[in-house]
């Protein structure tokens, strides 16, 4: 069970360069904003923020009715450079995003987009081995042809083979968690602190001042399958059993595996298959880089409570999150100004494991309501 | 490791107490949206364009898209395990009795309730002592109309039991010739809905096959998509909640180093094994769906599928392949609606039997105007 192995060739990557101004249909993703739809999605995510789930709730907020948590646009537009394709056999992996937020989306918003190749990009790696950088513009409207965000998604684009591999990655350690490990870590989980209807004022914030922490793990299969929940990107035969993944793999076969039985599967089962994962040099299944930036924003938008509003944020997926991993989301005030009238609170986010690696660094700003 | 618990009198007389009592039910779908059934669809493999393409409905009976009979799956599985009880013995869902009412219009929305109807003991080869525990859901839509009703029926079994009955552990390895893959993907890959055209009762005999589907081999992709879209995947928090209600329903996985439900039986070979099975093996409900894809199929946009009752006798495990066949056995006309009784079954590539039923759907007659057929679908549309 190994995922195809191919070589970035010069020739490839002329023609991955090609793509660069070209835009990309999503025939699938969101469409209908519902109650079902963002319920759904928080879930998967696990954030239970009574303003994404309540609608007796949401009709006292300004808002009048539910909203979508601002990662919730991962279900439109899938805001990765990975769409773009080029380098077939090549490995992807979706390794950040920056967002910029115009207005919420709310129930019965029909929310479409528009997904352009923004650069190709040679890095620098820290696999090992030759190394892309493929970045994506997305641009989000609603039915009213509004701007609702744009984001700007990007996927390294490494040679899959271990052994071009090198370095951290090969030394990860399987976390084992004992059973007070996992009762201290539930507790945490448990203790999520929502801001909901209190505002939180500008006037009260002051630089330097820490975040309630948002706990998810140990990470396992399951939370990789409830992020699909509400996620569905059925590209390339993802999201798609039966004979309609087949019909997509077939047309895809560098995006597709067979096992010993000859069942036939997406590249996407590194995410919960340890064979699978292991051949992309990972020792076992990871979460989503998209998951990933929505535990973040779940940091924020607990903290600035429904009067605030998430401006814009960056994330950079640093490592990997894998089975029995446990990630601390954190954030801290780093400035506080105002800005064509706008009073705005810069903020540190990050992701951080139980053996306090950072594997995703990341930025926020953040409007909030001012005193009277 | 699995907990283990034995099943008692006193906790068959705990479940027996909450017969005919409204169960609490978590609904997944509330509605049946188009994008709710694009993604329902997706789960198990059905591309009709009667629930996908608008442009294509737009002239049909209906004038708008439809979701399939087995988008209720995704409001809430018929299961026992709806009834809960039994903390630490295993289920397996036995299978379901669905009754369909009225077609499922786009944006429908959908209200489900449940109750436990029966709670009855039965020896089993597999696993000595067990109990059968059956459900009945109602789904209406928002004006309270009636949409479908089902019975759904799971085995509960002791775990130790079942692990050492040995039933299970022969079960071979599936080896397939390239040529046997290609052949099960040339079915899956060139079968299309009829559609369009008509399908008349007149032109039937007993006997008659419907056209087959071939589903597999089997793969931890199709139980990830589908337990997704049935809202049977709980992220961290959530699971932390349920855990802490029914812990005996979560176990630390030492493969993955973190807790899991123990429905992890539908997607890795070592937690199955902790019920005897080798392999890990399916949600059963998803046979379900196949089968009825495949009824939908074959009937074309103008018939109606009207019951379907559905055993599941083996599980489908990894690797294995299903054909889902049908067979005509009894064609007749009641209250002036012509009808075809029909037996379908999932087949593996071992010959085995997995999946049986027996459907009923109405079709057109060319006998009659076609329009006085279709039940109250096209009243509501002449009046």
């Amino acid at each position: 069970m190994v995922l195809q192995q191919s070589k970035i060739t010069e020739e490839g990557l002329r023609e991955l360069r090609s793509r660069i101004g070209s835009y990309y249909e999503f025939k699938y993703g969101n469409k209908e904003v519902t109650v079902d739809s963002i319920r759904e999605f928080a879930e998967g995510m696990g954030d239970p923020n009574p303003l994404w789930h309540d609608e007796e709730y949401a009709k006292q907020t300004h808002f009048g009715k539910i909203i979508a948590p601002p990662a919730y646009l991962y279900t439109v537009i899938y805001a990765t450079g990975m769409r773009v394709g080029g380098l077939p056999g090549v490995g992807s992996f979706h390794s950040g995003n920056s967002w910029e937020f115009y207005q919420p989306v709310k129930v019965g918003d029909l929310i479409t987009g528009t997904y352009r190749c923004q650069d190709v990009v040679e890095k620098e790696s820290q696999f090992g081995g030759r190394h892309i950088n493929v970045y994506a513009e997305i641009k989000y409207y609603n039915q009213r042809d509004e701007p609702v965000a744009t984001a700007i998604g990007w996927s390294i684009r490494a040679e899959r083979g271990t052994s071009q591999r090198k370095g951290k990655y090969s030394e990860v350690k399987v976390q084992q968690n004992s059973a007070a490990d996992l009762e201290s870590i539930y507790r945490a989980i448990e203790n999520v602190v929502i801001r909901g209807k209190e505002p939180r004022y500008w006037e009260d914030v002051s630089v330097g001042e820490e975040l309630p922490p948002v706990v998810k793990g140990p990470f396992g299969p399951f939370e990789a399958i409830a992020w699909k929940t509400g996620w569905h990107v059925p590209l390339w035969g993802m999201g798609m059993a039966n004979e309609l993944r087949l019909r997509e793999l077939l047309k895809h076969p560098a995006f597709s595996f067979r096992d010993a039985s000859g069942a036939i599967q997406t590249a996407e089962a590194v995410h919960v298959d340890d064979k699978a994962a292991k051949s992309i040099a990972v020792p076992s299944g990871y979460d989503f880089g998209a998951q990933r930036n929505a535990w973040m924003s779940q940091v924020v938008t607990n903290w600035m409570g429904d009067a605030g509003f998430l401006k814009s944020m960056e994330a950079s997926y640093r490592r990997f999150n894998v089975f029995g991993d446990t990630q601390y989301i954190k954030g801290k005030v780093t400035k506080k100004y105002i800005l064509k009238a706008e009073h705005l609170v810069d903020l540190e986010i990050w992701s951080e494991n139980q053996r306090q690696e950072v594997t995703a660094p990341g930025l926020a700003t953040v409007k909030l309501p001012v005193k009277q | 490791m699995f907990d283990n618990q034995p099943i008692t009198q006193e906790e068959i007389e705990r479940l027996r107490s909450r017969i005919g009592i409204d169960l609490r039910i978590v609904q997944h779908h509330t509605i049946a949206s188009q994008d709710n059934i694009t993604w329902f669809c997706n789960s198990f493999g059905d591309d009709n364009p009667l629930w996908l393409d608008a442009n294509h409905t737009a002239n049909s009976r209906y004038g708008c898209l439809l979701a399939p009979p087995a988008f209720f799956f995704s409001v809430v599985i018929p299961s026992g395990n709806l009834a809960g009880g039994l903390p630490g013995v295993h289920s397996f869902l036995g299978g379901n009795d669905w009754h369909f009412y009225k077609p499922i219009r786009l944006n429908t929305k959908i209200r489900a309730t449940a109750k436990l109807i029966d709670v009855s003991e039965k020896k089993s080869s597999y696993s000595g002592r067990s109990v059968i525990q059956s459900v009945e859901v109602i789904y209406r839509d928002e004006y309270d109309e009636l949409l479908a009703i089902a019975k759904g029926w799971s085995i509960r079994v002791e775990r130790e039991a079942a692990r050492n009955s040995n039933k299970y552990a022969s079960i071979p390895n599936p080896v397939y010739t390239q040529e046997q893959i290609k052949n099960i993907e040339d079915i899956a890959v060139k079968r299309a809905p009829r559609g369009r055209k008509l399908l008349y009762w007149d032109d039937l005999k007993v006997g008659d096959e419907v056209w087959p589907l071939a589903k597999g081999p089997l793969a931890r992709e199709d139980m990830e998509v589908y337990l997704a879209a049935t809202g049977n995947a709980l992220s961290t928090y959530y699971k932390v909640k349920y855990f802490r209600r029914h812990p005996a329903f979560f176990y630390f996985d030492t493969g993955t180093n973190s807790m899991e439900p123990v429905s992890m039986v539908n997607l890795y070979d070592h937690a199955a094994q902790e019920v005897g099975i080798p392999r890990a093996y399916d949600v059963g409900s998803q046979r379900i769906c196949w089968l009825e894809h495949m009824l939908t199929n074959w009937i074309g946009d103008d018939g109606f599928l009207q019951s379907i009752n559905v055993r599941l006798i083996l599980p489908n495990l990894f690797g294995d392949t299903q054909w889902c066949r049908g067979k005509i056995v009894r064609l007749y006309e009641h209250q002036d609606q012509p009808l075809v009784e029909i037996n379908v079954w999932c087949e593996n590539q071992r010959g085995e039997h997995t999946a049986e039923g027996l459907a009923t759907v109405r079709l057109l007659s060319r006998k009659v105007n076609k329009n006085s057929q279709t039940g109250e679908v096209a009243h509501s549309l002449l009046s």
